[in-house]
């Protein structure tokens, strides 16, 4: 066999390992299922043409969510529909304004919304206002927070997974909180 | 007296005494991640700080909302269509 044709073979196979799970993924940060399915097939393409630089250093799927989550940013980009718009360096800037020079709150008023509903958690608005907030966040918290959720894995696997000291992810994971509670708020605190 | 030896006092004073900004970043961990050091501090900051007993409430309300959302999306399957559409391209090159 050709190494051309092993490649294919090997991504042929993740297709059918994977493609249910990039699907997914894609329909989480899209809600458009065309849309999905298309930006999944450039992620399989694309993986086939950088096929070398996957070094089996991580997991094929954590390389394809990778290449997945870059087609999505790209696409919203292009259409200037949702962007990214706070990148970690504002992340970290916004996160840190929110404590004084001896690190206390700066903001201690309580915002009622949040202990109002019994089970806010399962108002579709409030999900569909967090989840705007969470896919604005910098890139890499983004990624580091969807693997955190979505897979259910250790942190462990997946500070491993994203090359990540287990330190940073917990920072990573704090700040994107901080930030997600900060976005909701502007939008809830009515 | 009120009751507090003065040992007691030394041992947990500096526990009393994180910053919410330590505080906070203990809350936003997993409880299973959480040292017993952690655990005391945020037991014993937690008894003075409202603003950060509150922020444990809405780190957990967003852990929930979060995992909803990404979850209720993970049902979503790749139809089998698609699938061999994406093959036969991969072998279009």
């Amino acid at each position: 066999m050709q190494i051309s044709e092993v490649k294919i073979k090997t991504i042929e196979t993740w297709v059918h390992q994977y493609g249910d799970a990039l699907f997914s993924w894609a329909i989480s940060k899209t809600k458009n299922k065309e849309l999905s399915e298309d930006l999944v097939q450039d992620t399989f393409i694309a993986a086939l043409k950088s096929f070398e630089s996957f070094e089996n250093r991580s997991q094929p799927k954590t390389w394809l969510i990778s290449i997945l989550n870059n087609k999505i940013i790209d696409h919203f980009r292009k259409e200037k529909t949702r962007s990214f718009l706070v990148t970690e360096k504002k992340g970290v800037a916004i996160s840190d304004l929110m404590y004084n020079e001896n690190s206390f709150w700066v903001d201690n008023d309580i915002i009622p919304f949040w202990e109002q509903e019994k089970e806010l958690h399962k108002n579709l608005q409030f999900e569909t206002d967090v989840m705007n907030c969470f896919n604005q966040l910098p890139e890499k918290w983004n990624l580091a927070l969807t693997y955190k959720y979505f897979t259910n894995k250790k942190a462990d696997e997946i500070c491993k997974e994203l090359n990540i000291s287990t330190t940073n992810y917990w920072q990573i994971i704090h700040r994107s909180k901080l930030l997600l509670k900060k976005c909701v708020e502007s939008k809830w605190n009515i | 007296m009120c009751g507090i030896k003065m040992e007691h006092l030394k041992k947990y004073l500096p526990l009393l005494l994180f910053s919410c900004k330590r505080v906070s970043e203990i809350i936003s961990k997993d409880d299973e991640h959480l040292s017993f050091k952690e655990k005391a501090i945020l037991v014993y900051h937690g008894t003075l700080c409202q603003t950060c007993q509150h922020y444990k409430v809405q780190s957990a309300i967003l852990d929930q909302t979060i995992a909803r959302s990404l979850q209720n999306n993970a049902t979503n399957k790749l139809s089998e269509a698609k699938k061999t559409v994406i093959i036969q391209q991969l072998k279009k090159g």
